[in-house]
């Protein structure tokens, strides 16, 4: 075998070798994400009563918006970010929510946002056509007398008087362009036949830590901006 | 749509340029109570023609006879407004529609539902192609209710037919606005243009605590409490009570107010001061606004429904 026949061989070697690995790494995934609604260890259903520190809560009505979808690597670099695509979770569904198809490798984190950018939150509901997330809603998800979208509803009852029978109204309309949050989960689930079904597990009883849900029962941001700050440093928690 | 003369030219969406089907479209949709859940009020309910598209109530009157919180503004030159609502919170005419058609104390209803329910009428499907080239929609209800509001253009009253030669104001209406122009009062810092409004936010004293915030619900800013969107005064005379919680039930009352300068407050405009106006001033003053009452505007067939 002449010295340029092996050359050619090991030059096909490396090719080969290359492509695959390339072919590995760019291969086109498609980002699906499926949610799970709990309240601690049990599932999160409508109607349903929780205890929360003690305290017996009802979940009557879970809604958010996310958007700003990015896949990273272990090391936390991104592959693409999906910023043209908007989610708008119903706590009631348990369908997955495709986002986009990207050209990725071994994705272990996800970033988004809970929230719309602010471009996007002064815009008008009626400009997407229905179905679209970001389309008029009902309940409404889009305050009309001070233009912006409700980036996250939580609707309750909390047990006040200790008599085991959640009563008092727990209403969390959370919005207005300093809350747009973002976090990062990590991703557990490989892709199967190309498509990478992320499950991120969203737990409501998060949302309460730090809160005295006995008093602090209702915010619809402006009427009590503390409140709807402390829910919002508790967002990140409450996704994993 | 007609323009009265010393008028600006009125900013309109691109997508929502005025045609005469979607203006016939928007005056239906205004009159119709199919908008509220309980079809028992429309935006004429509180938006009444003949008090310059605002109402005598105190407070707003909403489905089920449910009491708001604040009082009817008139929609008199809506279209020039840079944002709606008191606070300033509504960014446009078509994104103001949602405010009250999804309030509790107003119409108590849905886009979506409301759209579903309308939809179900041909004559609103057939108006929707014709006027947007689209089925009905929240954009053609938004659009439409929209682009009928900005027809709503009033500018023919005793004073501006003074200013184009036409008709004389009375003596007393003419020293009236002299006074309203002077540095005694400075009415016009604020009230001023062809809309009598520079449509900024100002605090005017009318309370030391306010149980409304005003623009701070918006901005959240404590520099903000108290303050409102400064209110035109075209037709003012036609939309007693006033000020933003109908607490002023007359003319008199309000010359009142700003004569004694009003009510202490940190975020006061510094033009509120005592005024110092006599008696007969006070009413030059009062014979000066009556002349900005505009009829042919509260008449107009244009913007009534047979």
């Amino acid at each position: 075998m002449s010295i340029r026949t092996i050359s050619f061989a090991v030059l096909v070697t490396l090719c080969i070798g290359l492509f695959t690995a390339c072919k590995d790494d760019d291969e086109d995934l498609t980002l699906s994400l499926r949610f799970e609604h709990k309240f601690g260890a049990e599932d999160a259903v409508y109607g349903n009563t929780y205890m929360v520190n003690g305290t017996a809560v009802q979940f009557d009505l879970g809604i958010f918006y996310c958007s700003v979808f990015t896949p990273k690597s272990s090391s936390g670099d991104a592959f693409t970010s999906f910023t043209d695509e908007f989610l708008l979770v119903r706590a009631e569904e348990s369908a997955a929510y495709e986002v986009g198809t990207f050209s990725g490798g071994d994705v272990r984190k996800l970033g988004f946002s809970i929230g719309v950018d602010s471009e996007i939150n002064h815009g008008d509901p009626a400009n997407w056509q229905s179905p679209h997330p970001l389309a008029s809603q009902s309940p409404s998800m889009y305050w009309g007398w001070d233009n912006g979208y409700i980036f996250f509803k939580f609707e309750g009852r909390v047990d006040r008087d200790n008599d085991g029978v959640p009563d008092a109204i727990m209403l969390y309309h959370i919005g207005k362009d300093q809350f747009f949050t973002s976090t990062e989960i990590d991703i557990q689930e490989n892709p199967v036949d190309g498509v990478l079904t992320a499950v991120v597990t969203v737990d409501y009883a998060k949302l309460f830590e730090n809160i005295d849900i006995l008093e602090d029962r209702v915010s619809h941001t402006g009427d009590n901006l503390q409140l709807a700050a402390d829910l919002v440093e508790n967002w990140p928690r409450m996704f994993n | 749509m007609d323009i009265p003369e010393g008028f600006p030219d009125m900013p309109i969406p691109e997508d929502n340029q005025l045609t005469e089907d979607r203006v016939a479209l928007g005056k239906q949709l205004f009159y119709d109570m199919r908008l509220s859940r309980q079809s028992d009020v429309s935006c004429a309910s509180c938006h009444l023609q003949e008090r310059a598209f605002a109402d005598q109530n105190i407070l707003s009157i909403g489905t089920q006879e449910r009491v708001g919180f604040r009082n009817v503004p008139s929609l008199a030159n809506i279209g020039y407004h840079p944002y709606l609502f008191r606070e300033g919170g509504g960014i446009s005419l078509e994104t103001q529609v949602l405010g009250p058609l999804e309030a509790e104390d107003e119409m108590d209803f849905n886009m979506v539902e409301a759209v579903e329910r309308l939809s179900q009428f041909p004559d609103y499907q057939e108006q929707a192609q014709t006027a947007y080239g689209r089925p009905f929609s929240a954009f053609v209800l938004s659009r439409a209710l929209a682009a009928f509001q900005r027809t709503l253009i009033s500018g023919n009253s005793a004073f501006d037919q003074d200013q184009r030669g036409e008709l004389a104001l009375s003596e007393a209406a003419a020293r009236g606005l002299q006074l309203f122009t002077s540095e005694k009062t400075n009415c016009q810092n604020c009230h001023d243009g062809f809309d009598f409004s520079n449509y900024a936010f100002e605090n005017n004293g009318l309370y030391e605590q306010y149980n409304d915030t005003g623009r701070s619900r918006v901005t959240f800013q404590d520099s903000d409490i108290g303050k409102f969107k400064v209110p035109s005064l075209r037709n003012v005379a036609l939309t007693p009570p006033y000020m933003h919680d109908g607490s002023l039930s007359d003319l008199e009352s309000v010359i009142e107010h700003y004569n004694t300068g009003g009510k202490a407050h940190v975020n006061k405009s510094s033009l509120i001061r005592p005024l110092g106006l006599s008696d007969d001033e006070k009413s030059d003053l009062i014979e000066f606004l009556k002349s900005l009452s505009d009829n042919c505007f509260i008449s107009n067939p244009d913007f009534a429904i047979e």
